[in-house]
Formats: C-alpha cells, sequence, structure tokens
C-alpha cells in the first residue's frame, strides 16, 4: 500500500494536517491500530509495573499501597549489587550467551548454505523439514530427554570415554553444563533458525551466479563472492536483534537442566531472578534485577547499532 | 515474565467467587454487628467487631444462615487420583452437611502453582495445608506482613475449641503465635509421639535374609551391605535417594536425619541443644558426614544421577531391584512399596532401619523429627470478606463431631465404633475398588494430611497395617532427637528482611557445597580453608544469632 500525502498550505493548522491525513490514510491507520494496542498493552502498560522494584511490593497490598524501599528506594539495587552471587550471575550469563551467540549464530547459516547446495528437491525439503522439527518439541520434554540422555547410563555419556572421559552424569559436572545448553539449543533451533536464510537466498539474482561462472568461479568462489554478500543484510540485521538480548537467557531451560551443584556455571541472572521472586517471594528486588538486566541489554543495542551503521552502514534504525 | 499472561483470568475468577461467597454469608455477620458493644478487644479489625455472648460459648453446627467459602491447598495427588477436587469427595460432602457450609475448594499445582497464588495478589478466603514456616519465605511473620494471613487474635471467640487446645496444651499455643502474639490460624496438630517421626532409611530385608546378613546400623557396615547387594544382588544403584529425601530426611534440613548421628550431628539445619543454638552445616562434624557420602559416592555405590532424579526413578529403582538401600516415608516408602509389590513379588520384603549409629548398640543422637505443631497452618488470608464465617469454619475440626470426621470419617461408612474406639471398616483397609490404604483414606479422612486439625494416635496405628511398617516405626522412633528439636520459632519482624537475606544467600551456598562435595567436584580438603570460610564471611554467625534470640523469645512465650 502506497502512502499518499499532499503539500499542506501554510495557512492551515496542524490540526487540520492531521486530520486530512487520517481521512486520507484511513486504511494504514486501521492497520497499525493493532499493533499500537500490543505495544501499549504488552511492553508500556507493564513498565508502570517496573515500580516494584524501588518499593517493598507486596501482591495483597498492590503497587500503590506498598511502601517505598530503603535507600531512597534503591535498597534492593544496592543489595543485588553486593549480593554474594552477583558476579557469578553476570558471568554465566554473559558466557552462556555469547558461546550460544558464537556457536548458535553460524549454525542455521551453514545449514542454510548446505541445503542451498542440495540439487535433489525431494531430499531437500525432507532434510529442512527434520531439522526443524526438534522446534515444536516442548522445552519441557526436551529437557528431560536431554537429562536421560546424559544421565550416567544415557547414550551421551556412553561417548564420553572415547574422550578419554569418565561415564559420570554429565549435568553434576559443572564443566559440560555451557557446551550441554548451546549444543541442545543448536539441535533445537537449526532448522527453524535456517528458514529466514533460505529465504533470503532466494532473492538472490540468478544473474549473479551466471556471471560468476562464466568468470570461472567454482561452487566455492560463487558461496564466497555471491551467496554470502547477497544475504549479509539478512545476517547482519539478525546477529543485531541477537546482540540486543546478550543479557537475556531464559530462565526455562535453566531451571530444568540445572541442579545446586553445577550453579557455579548454570546459574543465570533470569534463574536467580526467578528463584529470589517466585520461590522466595521477593518480588521488588528480582523486579530490580530484572530492571538492570533490562537497562544493560537496551545500553548494548545501542552500541552494537551505532558500531554496526560505522563500519557496514546496515543498522537497525 | 511468561506466568503474567495468565493470572488476569485467574484473578477475574478469583475475584467473582469471593464476591459470590460474601453475599451469601453476610446476613449472620451483619445481624449480629448491633450486639458488638461488649466486646473488649483492644485491636478490634474491621470485621470482627462483632461478639454475640451467647455465640462465644461455643459454635453451633450446622451454622445457621450457612454460607460460602472458597478454599485454595496444594493438589493432593492422594485426593485428585479418584476425584476432581476435594470437594467431590464423600469426605467433603460430609463437611458440608455437618457445618452447613458450601465450600469450593482450588489446588494449585505443587509449590509453583502455590507462590503464583501468592504472588497474584488475589486470594481465596481460606489457604489450607500449607506449610507457612518452610515454603513460605520469610515464615509466617512475613506472610502477615504481606497481608496474605489476617492473624485470628480477634477472631477467637468463634474459635471456642481451638482456644480449648490452646489452653490445654502450652507448647500447642506458643508454636502458633508469632513474636508479635498474632496467632497464625489452625494449626495442624499431630497429638502424639508415634505422629512425631515418619521418614528414615529403608532397606531390602528379602535380600539381607537371603545373603545371611544382619541389618547395618554404622556407616562401615551400611557400606558393606552395599557392596554385597552390588556383587551378589546385581543392584546398580545400590543406594538410591532424590535430592529432596536426602536434605529433607538423610541430612535433616528440615529437622532430625537418619544419616548423622554416627559422626556426632544432630542435623544440617538449625537445631538447639539446653537452649543454645547451631547450625549444622556450620560444624566441624559436618565434614565426616560429606567424607563418608562421599566415599559411597566415588565407590559407586550411591547413585551417580541423584542430584538430578525425581521420586519415581527413586521408587522404581528399589522395587526393580536397582537398589537395595533408599531414604523414603514409612507409608508412601515402606506401605507402599509392600502394596506394590504384594502382587508382582511375594518375595519382595523392605523394612526401615536406622538411624545410624557410630557403634552397634548406641542410641542415635537424632531422627526424622518434626514438632507436634509442624508449621501447616489453615489461615483465612485479607480477601476473606466474612471472616467470622471462616472462623467457625476453622474451628470445627477441634470440635468432637469434626475431629472424629476429620481423623476416621463417616461413622458406619469408613469407620465403626468399637469398645469405644473408632476403627477403620474394610472400606479403608482393604478397598473393594483397589484403592491402596493412603488412597482410600483420601477420600473420606483428613487424617493422612496437613489440614488444621488435631491427628489422632489411633490413625497412624491403624495405618501401618503391615508388620514391617510396626517394627519400621519402632526403630525410627528409638533416638534422643527430641532434645535437639528446634521448636517453631520466627524471627521478630525488624530482623525478617535481614534474617531472609543472609539465609537465603547462606542457603544456596550450602545447597550447592553439600552437593559438590558429595560428588568429588570438590575437594573436602577445602572444607575448612575455603567453605567454613565463605560461610563465616556469609555471616552465618549472625543468622545463628538470630536463631538464638527467637529461641530465647518462644522459651519467653
Amino acid at each position: 500500500m502506497s502512502v499518499k500525502t499532499k503539500p499542506a498550505k501554510g495557512q492551515n493548522g496542524m490540526k487540520e494536517i492531521i486530520f486530512r491525513d487520517l481521512k486520507m490514510n484511513r486504511d494504514a491507520y486501521l492497520l497499525i491500530i493493532p499493533v499500537v494496542l500490543f505495544y501499549l498493552l504488552f511492553a508500556y502498560k507493564p513498565m508502570y509495573g517496573m515500580i516494584i522494584a524501588f518499593k517493598n511490593y507486596s501482591p495483597a497490598r498492590g503497587i500503590l499501597g506498598s511502601e517505598w524501599a530503603a535507600n531512597f528506594g534503591m535498597e534492593h539495587f544496592v543489595s543485588f549489587f553486593g549480593s554474594y552471587y552477583f558476579l557469578r550471575i553476570l558471568r554465566n550469563t554473559i558466557i552462556i550467551s555469547l558461546t550460544s551467540i558464537l556457536f548458535g549464530f553460524p549454525a542455521p547459516i551453514l545449514l542454510a548454505l548446505l541445503l542451498n547446495e542440495i540439487k535433489s528437491e525431494r531430499f531437500k525439503r525432507i532434510t529442512q523439514t527434520i531439522s526443524y522439527m526438534p522446534h515444536f518439541i516442548s522445552l519441557v520434554v526436551v529437557c528431560s530427554m536431554v537429562n536421560m540422555f546424559t544421565s550416567n547410563t544415557g547414550f551421551l555419556t556412553a561417548l564420553m570415554p572415547f574422550f578419554g572421559q569418565e561415564r559420570v552424569s554429565l549435568l553434576s559436572q559443572q564443566q559440560y553444563f555451557v557446551p550441554i545448553y548451546v549444543l541442545s539449543g543448536i539441535w533445537q533451533e537449526i532448522g527453524w533458525g535456517a528458514i529466514i536464510y533460505l529465504a533470503a537466498l532466494t532473492g538472490i539474482d540468478q544473474e549473479l551466479y551466471e556471471a560468476a561462472r562464466i568468470d570461472g568461479a567454482g561452487r566455492w568462489k560463487q558461496t564466497l563472492y555471491v551467496t554470502l554478500p547477497g544475504i549479509s543484510g539478512t545476517i547482519i540485521i539478525m546477529l543485531l536483534l541477537r546482540l540486543g538480548s546478550v543479557m537475556n537467557v531464559g530462565f526455562e531451560k535453566i531451571i530444568l537442566l540445572y541442579n545446586p551443584s553445577i550453579y557455579e556455571t548454570a546459574d543465570v541472572i533470569s534463574s536467580f531472578v526467578y528463584r529470589k521472586g517466585l520461590n522466595e517471594f521477593q518480588w521488588s528486588y528480582s523486579a530490580a534485577v530484572g530492571l538492570f538486566n533490562s537497562i544493560v541489554n537496551f545500553l548494548l543495542i545501542i552500541l552494537f547499532n551505532r558500531i554496526s551503521r560505522k563500519a557496514s552502514e546496515v543498522s537497525l534504525w | 515474565m511468561k506466568f503474567g499472561k495468565a493470572s488476569p483470568i485467574f484473578m477475574a475468577l478469583l475475584a467473582a467467587a469471593s464476591l459470590t461467597a460474601c453475599g451469601s454469608g453476610n446476613g449472620s455477620a451483619s445481624s449480629s454487628s448491633s450486639t458488638g458493644a461488649s466486646t473488649s478487644s483492644a485491636a478490634s479489625s474491621e470485621s470482627a467487631s462483632s461478639g454475640a455472648s451467647e455465640e462465644a460459648q461455643g459454635v453451633v453446627y450446622p451454622i445457621p444462615g450457612g454460607g460460602k467459602l472458597t478454599i485454595a491447598m496444594t493438589e493432593e495427588a492422594q485426593v485428585t487420583a479418584n476425584a476432581a477436587t476435594l470437594g467431590d469427595t464423600p469426605f467433603a460432602e460430609e463437611l458440608m452437611k455437618q457445618t452447613g457450609l458450601d465450600l469450593e475448594y482450588k489446588h494449585p499445582a505443587g509449590k509453583d502453582g502455590m507462590n503464583l497464588l501468592f504472588a497474584s495478589g488475589d486470594y481465596p478466603d481460606i489457604i489450607a495445608c500449607y506449610p507457612f514456616f518452610t515454603d513460605y519465605a520469610g515464615g509466617p511473620v512475613k506472610a502477615i506482613k504481606d497481608n496474605v494471613i489476617v492473624p485470628v487474635n480477634d477472631l477467637m471467640e468463634y474459635m471456642p475449641d481451638l482456644q480449648a487446645v490452646f489452653d490445654g496444651n502450652e507448647l500447642y499455643r506458643k508454636s502458633c503465635i508469632t513474636p508479635a502474639g498474632e496467632i497464625i490460624g489452625a494449626p495442624m496438630i499431630r497429638n502424639g509421639d508415634e505422629l512425631l517421626t515418619s521418614a528414615g532409611l529403608i532397606i531390602r530385608q528379602d535380600w539381607l535374609d537371603d545373603l545371611g546378613l544382619e541389618t547395618p546400623e554404622t556407616p562401615e557396615e551400611v557400606a558393606n551391605v552395599l557392596r554385597e547387594f552390588r556383587d551378589k544382588k546385581g543392584a546398580t544403584v545400590p543406594f538410591s535417594f532424590t535430592l529432596t529425601q536426602l536434605n529433607s530426611f538423610g541430612l535433616g534440613t528440615t529437622g532430625g536425619s537418619c544419616l548423622t548421628s554416627p559422626f556426632g550431628l544432630p542435623t544440617v539445619g538449625f537445631y538447639q541443644h539446653d537452649g543454645k543454638v547451631y547450625n549444622g552445616f556450620y560444624q566441624a562434624e559436618f565434614k565426616d558426614v560429606l567424607a563418608w557420602l562421599n566415599s559411597l559416592y566415588s565407590e559407586g555405590l550411591l547413585d551417580q544421577n541423584f542430584a538430578t532424579i525425581e521420586d519415581s526413578v527413586q521408587s522404581s529403582n528399589i522395587m526393580n531391584g536397582q537398589s537395595g538401600i533408599t531414604i523414603g516415608r514409612l507409608n508412601g516408602g515402606v506401605g507402599g512399596y509392600l502394596q506394590t509389590m504384594s502382587e508382582k513379588d511375594p518375595t519382595f520384603n523392605v523394612v526401615g532401619f536406622g538411624p545410624l549409629v557410630a557403634n552397634k548398640g548406641d542410641v542415635p543422637l537424632t531422627t526424622h523429627y518434626s514438632n507436634p505443631v509442624n508449621g501447616y497452618f489453615n489461615v483465612i488470608t485479607s480477601s476473606c470478606k466474612d471472616q467470622e464465617l471462616a472462623a467457625k469454619f476453622l474451628n470445627f475440626p477441634y470440635t468432637e463431631q469434626g475431629h472424629l470426621l476429620y481423623n476416621f470419617g463417616i461413622e458406619g461408612v469408613s469407620y465403626t465404633m468399637e469398645n469405644g474406639t473408632p476403627t477403620y471398616t474394610e472400606l479403608i483397609t482393604k478397598n473393594p475398588d483397589g484403592l491402596n490404604m493412603q488412597y482410600a483414606l483420601a477420600q473420606y479422612t483428613r487424617s493422612w494430611s496437613g489440614d488444621g486439625m488435631l491427628q489422632d494416635p489411633l490413625y497412624i496405628i491403624q495405618y501401618s497395617p503391615f508388620p514391617q511398617q510396626k517394627e519400621t516405626l519402632k526403630r525410627w522412633t528409638n533416638s534422643t532427637a527430641k532434645e535437639y528439636k528446634m521448636p517453631l520459632v520466627s524471627v521478630a519482624d525488624e530482623f525478617s528482611n535481614e534474617y531472609s537475606a543472609l539465609i537465603s544467600d547462606i542457603n544456596t551456598y550450602t545447597s550447592e557445597m553439600t552437593l559438590r562435595f558429595i560428588t568429588g567436584q570438590e575437594s573436602l580438603d577445602n572444607f575448612d580453608s575455603v567453605y567454613m570460610a565463605t560461610l563465616q564471611s556469609m555471616n552465618i554467625e549472625r543468622a545463628i544469632e538470630l536463631q538464638q534470640m527467637a529461641l530465647d523469645e518462644f522459651n519467653a512465650r
């Protein structure tokens, strides 16, 4: 749909311009209403609730009825930064997230490139369907499968002697948590994540490949000089979006996989928030930790966007 | 947070339910408020201003005028296996008939479900069978401060039978109030010594007999028996338990323990001796407990997956011959295994043993041991509009009529009076539908649960139909646990923030390090230099001091 514009005359007031615009682009405005409502209800309205980070919130008293926290409302932030576990959960969050990006981000791109090279349509489609199946398995099921595979009699554990390791329950060994988390994440999301790159691949002009072939480029060179540049815009946008949530390691998978003996490498900010908030009823404290997390994320995405704009002229805004 | 999306609907439902509850129940409250001038209670709350003198003498059941109450309690599999909610059981039908009330039950699933209920801020009239002392972080003091619980001090005139229980037993009374003197609600009271111990070590007696072994008593003997089981009985996981079983019963974070006595440690949690408070995690003896468990773990005798397995795996381990020793309950464990296996394998035989001792023949320091008032309460919430009616309902189990219904069910159906002793009928003991005893009891009584009532010792004596259970109870109760048990204390309000901040970090650290020491990820050489030093830097001594103040305050009540 093209948005119509009409040059406004100098005499017309702002009101009239807006009114005319509303009238002329009625369809466009109607279409955007649900989106605006969605953000108002689910992104802006909950921000009001962030007040509880500065209060001693109790659900029965309500947000307004709860008293303000000590230290000008900063009590919970002070106690979080001073907490014995602050550095550990910050470190774990960053390690798990960066490892996930480092190994998990390129994986779907590689899969998409490989699928793109497959000649047989049938084989390609079957492979693709199988590869994104794990995405549709409930996380709880995935995690209990991982739990079984990595118990001391599990089949993954059975492979450990080939690497010169003992056969022990892998999820009781802190050094294995991050690999298990990242690898199971790749297994789950690789096929689903490849879809967007496959879509981008179809957008590449076939004439470019022809030209490259005429110039004597083999498949490898074609991939390197035609395919990759062709989808680089998509890759950068996806990377930026991913980097914006560096501090977001979802608590669901963590709490389904961890146990106290591997808190050292497995406990992250979100699982800490979950335990504090829902198990220990320290709602305000966990809100403060969550707010801290969001602010860091916000700053990171601004930073990465700026870097990207300078370096490659692709950016989110 | 993802949970948030579902809660508005839930809240709306709850709100609607409590509104209707008040509509029908308001009659009696407003009619009696005109005579409220005679009460002399100092701090009367807005809804408890009534006090007709004839009502103070005793509450009449069925309650004239009736009314409706909503009640939430954690889902109990024993009930919901055979009924949609507790309200659909024969027990509740009889309860509604006898009290004249319309009761609506909701069952949030597990601890997480209850946590979500608390976080929703909108509550039913009554929260029942909830262990406020252990599961509500900060305990009842915090729950009152959070405006979840309404203390019943001003409602005691509607609870004359509970008042009589308090008047008759000083310990019961002291255990039900906060440092500020607020009465928390209607307690679950285990009214007899037989009821205080219900968990411990369980062993395959048939294996012992086959191999001609004696019941092990010391840690060394246990290790030997485990080796025999592994070598001669093919037990792949000779000693199996879940993390919860290890913590709650084996080491005793919530009370006495079955494993720590030989090492001179009563329990890992807080305990007291002659009025002085200690924390087992911060005692040198704890190192020896860990060393023993670590030696079992590294020898492969102890379940290598104990940190991650569920109850279902552990119980199938013992019943399928993978394990020879486990930690479990008297009824759910010993009784449950025997009943389940009685048809599949008649030779299968388990019995409880321990608590372990240092030298054969010693009396164990400690065993799994709960306080008579064990921390489970039925409470009135801040959302309850007709608190007088709720109070009368909470009073019912302490009346003679209610006592029989709660403990034994319906006369002529689930029990009969024989020589003045209520005795379960075959409907309970040999259920025609093949329900095991706990599930049959769950349809007709509350004696097996954590409901606010006086639990009758006659229940447990009849409940343990297998002779192995009687033997088990005899062995498990032989200890000096009472001398070390911490009563149901509360840290005073002014220290509760400080205490919960301290204990939250300490709990995380001790649970983590306990596991790491047992699995050998952390060398026991670091016990003093790292572990104890860290606990000290986390200010565990201040936490102990606060518990000491709480104990002193409790003793002075």
